[in-house]
């Protein structure tokens, strides 16, 4: 399970990084090793654990950790945009975990946490950190020529070729279907 | 090259709403954070800005009045109309400053680019709608409202919309206007063909129905050709009618068997028709019979002769009259000699006489005067009554004479009215004699003779007559009724043309039936495939919208916010669902979140289709309140949000809650160069408006610059 821990660590390390994050990984007092990344906005560290009871017992570390590296640095402008991210590959085992989840999310004391439970693989990463990404642009253009592709769509349907495309040019030439 | 979208570089309310005198704003900057307390304005500017581009507000709309303009203009400014002026960047160099007026919506709009004339009115909005490319079939105002503005009230309505307007609006976002404008031309379409396709039908079951009708038609009168009796029969029937009567004489009956039955037909109907008028005409010469007295044309004579003598006594009497007038005349003049005698005569004597000396006495004088006249008043009484008794003798004479002539008048009259009747007799005599010789050459009769003459057997003539004509009417009846062969030959061509017309008209209802397939076919897969297709282009919005929902993180189990399409009864939808994934579990937001999740939810929605739509038309956002009731973990989400909606966006943030201007202020506080923020705070407001405080945040560039992990220690 380390293993899964690891990639999604160098994961977390790879998105941040292509998004200009000055990067370190260090380790906790556990001796777990977690992820600290840096931008004009952002501080923020990223903890990946296989269990969420884990997960929990080490946060205090990591976010004791980050705070003082927040008091150190005298980074006083960004004590609003310190982030610890949280991530478990497992899901909560017990009501206690699920309520300790919860209440992290809600806990803005120094800093804020961002949780997430069955992280397993790097879209599921891509997620937890999207605050810190640039928001996403649509993956077409949308302006794409709309009748083409309903066009394609009723012949997949099984119109015939041939009246589809005499339709779509009398709809192009008149605006309508009179006579067509 | 990119295009780039519409940006406010500033903006100027006068008597606009919460603005009674005029405000300058500067919104020259990527950012801009407006904060003040409830009713300070915050609103009423993002109005203005809803007011200026769109010239209405959708959120009043059910409220205005075209008496009531208060929503628009200040109420402090007694009438004065509301001005929204504002300088646009376009891109590429361009600036324009636009200008709205008015005292309601939509007011009147004036374009101003440099170098350009100014536009006024309708080209001003036409040239406003174009700065943002927004196509002519798309709604302004919807695309406006769906993806650059948002108001306060309707943050939900994109969860809260009818499926269907949900659809309507996400396919015009997701720009596939063009094949729901095809889709309604195949719906179109299809009706068209439903349509001809019952008229068809109808058609044809009209044909069929004529058809039927003409066959059923054709039976009944093949049934009353097979019921015709002979016209021989019906001619012996009608012989046997009319053979008692009195005027034809019996036995002497004419074959004539090779006469047609409509020819026997027409010829009874109008033996019949004379017949009738014939009655009709005896009818009304008998009652005149009665009614005339019978004349005594023999006394004639002698009433003329009285006449003459009561004229000869009437002259008589007359000269009688004449005479005693000349009597009375000669009377009445003697009578005034003596008077004038007496009055010359009298007032010459005295009381006693000169002579004698005797005295006068004048009515002595008078009656001696009298009887020396012979007494003139005797003689003057008589005429008078001789000329009395001659006027009245002359009266009488005349009153006979004027009596005698009126009666003869009359008997003359009676005499002349009875030989026009006797003329009017004779005259019908001769119509019935000719009437009854035709009905005698038609029906193989023979008449008996000359009617007699006497005029009292009219009664009995015109029983007959009466008899005849019934006769004639029953045969004709029985002849009419079973005489249809040309009936029948129409008959069965309007069955062979309705047959023929059905045969023309089954093949067109055939064919528009099949047209009407196709078309509905057609309608089912178009119908399918443009939810498919807008399925499709959603799914690239789908990411958008998951991104920013996960960023706010409303609910901690329900992660994942997005629309489903589907067809429901026939008709594009779009459902918005919240899921978590891990639990398998998913439902419509509005039923399951909160009031205040559901208004993340709503923000996320809006966020990402505006973000979506990309930032070449409205290169601006402006989100008046958006945070009400949100707590501090959605506010920090919200904030971080900004933040990348400022790198491709000018985003315009209202906010009452001071802690979140604070937040908003920290978060989009300028980190690189060319970053500029600029905060408004509205306060103190009172009928003038709201006192405004503008300012532009320092630049915290270098805090970007300032690495916590620095040197060696960065990766």
């Amino acid at each position: 399970m380390a293993l899964l821990t690891d990639q999604l660590l160098a994961d977390a390390s790879t998105l941040l990084a292509d998004q200009g994050f000055a990067l370190r990984v260090a380790d906790l007092s556990s001796g777990r090793p977690w992820l600290l990344a840096e931008n004009e906005n952002f501080l923020i560290g990223v903890l990946v654990s296989d269990e969420v009871s884990t997960l929990l017992d080490e946060e205090p570390l990591a976010a004791a950790a980050l705070a003082e590296l927040v008091r150190l640095g005298q980074a006083q402008s960004k004590q609003w945009d310190v982030y610890l991210v949280l991530l478990a590959t497992g899901q909560p085992q017990t009501s206690e975990d699920e309520r300790g989840l919860a209440e992290l999310q809600y806990n803005l004391r120094a800093l804020r946490r961002l949780v997430g439970a069955g992280v397993r693989d790097a879209d599921q990463m891509t997620h937890a950190l999207a605050s810190f990404l640039p928001l996403r642009k649509p993956a077409a253009d949308l302006e794409l020529a709309a009748l083409e592709a309903l066009a394609e769509e009723l012949v997949v349907n099984g119109v015939d070729p041939g009246v589809v495309a005499r339709y779509i040019d009398v709809f192009r030439q008149q605006g309508s279907l009179d006579g067509a | 090259m990119a295009r780039e979208g519409v940006r406010f570089r500033w903006l100027e309310v006068t008597g606009f709403r919460g603005f009674r005198d005029t405000a300058h704003f500067d919104l020259d900057a990527s950012a801009v954070i407006i904060s003040g307390p409830n009713g300070a304005g915050k609103t009423s500017f993002c109005d203005a800005i809803q007011w200026l581009l769109l010239g209405s507000l959708g959120r009043f709309d059910a409220l205005m009045t075209r008496r009531d303009p208060s929503y628009v203009a200040n109420l402090y400014r007694s009438g004065e109309p509301a001005i929204v002026r504002a300088g646009l960047t376009l891109g590429a160099g361009r600036y324009v400053e636009v200008a709205r007026t008015g005292l309601t919506s939509p007011g009147h709009l004036e374009w101003r680019e440099e170098a350009n004339q100014t536009l006024h009115g309708e080209p001003a909005e036409r040239e406003l709608r174009g700065a943002f490319g927004v196509p002519e079939r798309v709604d302004f105002g919807g695309y406006l409202l769906r993806s650059a503005i948002l108001q306060q009230d309707l943050v939900r309505s994109v969860l809260e919309d009818k499926p269907a307007d949900r659809y309507r609006e996400l396919v015009a976002l997701l720009g596939l206007d063009e094949i729901e404008r095809f889709l309604d031309a195949v719906r179109m379409r299809a009706k068209t063909a439903e349509s001809a396709g019952e008229r068809a039908r109808q058609e044809l079951r009209a044909a069929e129905e004529r058809a039927l009708s003409a066959e059923a038609r054709v039976v009944e009168l093949a049934e009353g050709i097979a019921r015709r009796p002979d016209v021989r029969v019906a001619r012996d029937a009608l012989h046997a009618r009319l053979e008692p009567l009195r005027y034809l004489d019996p036995g002497m009956v004419v074959e004539r068997a090779s006469e047609s039955v409509d020819a026997a037909l027409e010829q009874a109907q109008i033996l019949g028709r004379l017949v009738r008028q014939l009655v009709e005409d005896g009818i009304a010469l008998e009652g005149r019979v009665q009614q005339l007295l019978p004349a005594n044309l023999s006394s004639l004579e002698a009433m003329r002769a009285s006449l003459d003598a009561r004229e000869e006594a009437a002259v008589a009497a007359q000269q009688d009259a004449s005479r005693a007038a000349d009597a009375l005349r000669s009377a009445t003049a003697k009578a005034e000699a003596l008077a004038a005698l007496a009055s010359l005569a009298l007032p010459l004597l005295g009381d006693h006489c000169p002579v004698c000396d005797q005295t006068i006495n004048e009515s002595e004088v008078r009656l001696h005067l009298r009887q020396l006249a012979g007494d003139p008043a005797d003689e003057l009484g008589q005429a008078r009554e001789a000329a009395d008794v001659a006027r009245a003798n002359v009266e009488e004479a005349h009153s006979l004479v004027l009596s005698q002539s009126r009666a003869i008048d009359a008997l003359e009259a009676q005499a002349l009215e009875q030989e026009r009747l006797s003329a009017e007799r004779a005259a019908w005599q001769a119509s019935e004699e000719a009437v009854r010789l035709r009905i005698a050459g038609a029906f193989g009769l023979r008449p008996r003779g000359a009617n007699p003459a006497d005029t009292q057997v009219l009664q009995e003539v015109l029983l007959e007559l009466r008899e005849v004509w019934s006769a004639m009417s029953e045969s004709a009846l029985s002849l009419q009724r079973d005489s249809r062969e040309r009936d029948v030959v129409e008959a069965r061509a309007q069955v062979e043309s309705a047959r023929e017309a059905a045969v023309a008209l089954r093949e067109r209802a055939r064919a528009a039936s099949v047209q009407e397939e196709e078309a509905t076919a057609l309608l089912r897969s178009t119908t399918r495939a443009c939810t498919a297709v807008t399925s499709r282009r959603s799914s690239l919005l789908s990411p958008i919208v998951q991104d920013i929902f996960a960023r706010l993180d409303p609910h901690p189990t329900l992660k994942d916010l997005d629309f489903r399409f589907d067809v429901y009864y026939e008709k594009g939808a779009a459902r918005p669902l919240i899921r978590d994934d891990a639990a398998g579990i998913e439902a419509n937001p509005i039923l399951v979140l909160s009031s205040s999740q559901a208004n993340v939810a709503a923000l996320a929605c809006f966020l990402a289709l505006g973000w979506a739509s990309g930032s070449a038309s409205a290169g601006f956002l402006v989100l008046d309140d958006p945070l009400q009731s949100m707590d501090d973990v959605n506010a920090l989400g919200f904030g971080d949000v900004c933040r990348h909606l400022r790198t491709d966006r000018q985003i315009i943030i209202s906010t009452h809650d001071r802690r979140l201007a604070s937040l908003l202020r920290r978060k989009l506080a300028p980190r690189v160069d060319g970053q500029v923020t600029k905060t408004i705070d509205l306060g103190s407001w009172s009928e003038a408006g709201p006192i405004v405080e503008q300012s532009s945040l320092e630049s915290e560039a270098a805090v970007g610059e300032a690495r916590i992990l620095t040197g060696s220690e960065a990766a």
